[in-house]
């Protein structure tokens, strides 16, 4: 598996040749998709009333937790103690994001990249996107000429519109405040997805056909512009000691990093991998061909990182130019 | 600084989630159904505080809590005289029987509260 640093790593021998990390996050994606599908289909079967209790798959949802949390709270310092929640929101919920905030505290952004299935959902939409790539001639040379010439006002279309997302997380916080109701519901995708046996939820259904079609073009859309959890798993991962880094000693920039990245992220030229927007799906590892180069790697937050971010060092080939 | 397995990382990643969730529902902090309280009970309303009315509980509950016959329930908001009992109040404002709403019974049941006192 290792190699020495700057070396190419060599090709993985046995085990880990048949089980990479993709592999892995994969198996732990699919667990957690089939977890949250059958409770979809155990609740959608169970009648209300009945003997058997199926909860909701809205239980486990962590942004419900983000929601409640501020009923709960004036609430409980206000009333008889007793935990109260809006409407949809439970005790899980609130539970599921003390856990997920945990998660983020330690290891940053592993819940996106390894856990949300709607995040999982919207992989699996890009990857079927690039099987008829693959296999639609057309489709192909639109990718292959997209691919070539990437257009720079898109680039700063994407760039701009991952602003979005914050202002989505104060408007629904602001909202959800002030009406005490969780008025998020109705425009959440994966509330419409996972609510789906039960009725259409609209707009978010409409929303969550949007997210579909766009997630042929652009992979994890909702992750990217949208998603109102992702800020707050990015303030509490800043906090985070084990992040992605890049040693440019070793680094040739080569660039495979940055293809690879799902999320468009600039890996070559970073340091060490702060931004929100990185999900820790460890794409950009995986795929480095130097050992050493880029690597997981567990810093304190007020220890200072090894090279000043701003000094690039330029590869003697590029600096023949 | 010291470089972390990538498998680990993701094994951790499961650990933590899952084993925070795990302790709390170990140490009683978990319940996926604001209609049973920890325990398993069923939780009732409150019968001095009509806002703690929900939609899933039963003509069956609010008559026992708040000491009204059904019938007389049904006869206020016009609803038919054989509606059962164990109806919820969310399928009787979604009915197009009568004209129920279930912040009505709450106002409804608020004003019988006063001047039962």
């Amino acid at each position: 598996m290792g190699a020495e640093p700057g070396a190419i790593k060599p090709k993985p021998k046995g085990l880990f040749a048949v089980l990479s990390v993709q592999h892995m996050r994969l198996a732990v994606q699919l667990g957690f998709f089939a977890f949250i599908a059958m409770l979809v289909i155990r609740h959608g079967l169970v009648p209300e009333g009945a003997a058997i209790r199926a909860p909701s798959p809205e239980a486990y949802c962590p942004f419900g937790g983000v929601e409640t949390l501020y009923r709960t709270v004036t609430a409980a310092l206000t009333g008889s103690g007793a935990l109260r929640f809006i409407n949809h929101a439970r005790l899980s919920n609130l539970v599921v994001l003390i856990a997920l905030l945990v998660t983020a505290v330690v290891l940053k952004s592993s819940f996106c990249g390894w856990i949300c299935p709607f995040g999982t959902l919207q992989e699996w939409i890009m990857g079927f996107s690039r099987f008829l790539q693959r296999k639609v001639p057309a489709l192909r040379r639109l990718a292959k000429a997209a691919r070539a010439h990437p257009q720079p006002g898109l680039l700063a279309l994407d760039r701009r519109l991952r602003w979005l997302k914050y202002g989505v997380l104060a408007l629904i916080l602001y909202y959800t405040i002030a009406v005490g109701k969780m008025v998020f519901r109705a425009y959440d995708p994966y509330a419409a997805l996972i609510a789906l046996p039960e009725g259409i939820i609209w707009p978010a259904f409409a929303i969550l056909i949007a997210v579909v079609v766009l997630g042929f073009f652009v992979e994890r859309p909702w992750c990217r512009y949208l998603c109102p959890l992702s800020p707050v798993i990015g303030l509490f991962g800043k906090l985070a000691p084990v992040k992605i880094e890049r040693t440019s000693t070793f680094c040739k920039r080569c660039n495979i990093c940055e293809v690879r990245c799902p999320v468009g992220l600039p890996v070559a030229s970073a340091n060490r991998i702060t931004a929100v927007d990185c999900n820790n799906c460890l794409k950009c590892i995986e795929v480095c061909p130097r050992g050493g180069a880029l690597d997981l790697r567990l810093r304190w937050p007020w220890a200072r990182p090894a090279m000043p971010a701003l000094v690039v060092e330029v590869p003697a080939s590029d600096a023949a130019r | 600084m010291m470089r972390v397995n990538p498998y680990l990382y993701g094994a951790l990643a499961v650990i933590l989630l899952v084993g925070v969730v795990s302790a709390a529902q170990s140490a009683g902090f978990w319940s996926t159904d604001n209609k049973y309280t920890r325990t398993g009970e069923k939780v009732q309303a409150d019968p001095t505080n009509v806002d703690t009315i929900k939609g899933w509980m039963t003509l069956g509950d609010i008559s026992r809590t708040y000491r009204v016959p059904v019938e007389e329930i049904l006869a206020a908001f016009n609803l038919p005289p054989d509606t059962p009992s164990t109806a919820t109040l969310k399928s009787l404002a979604e009915s197009k029987d009568g004209d129920f709403e279930v912040s009505a019974l709450r106002s409804w049941l608020g004003r019988r509260l006063k001047t039962t006192k």
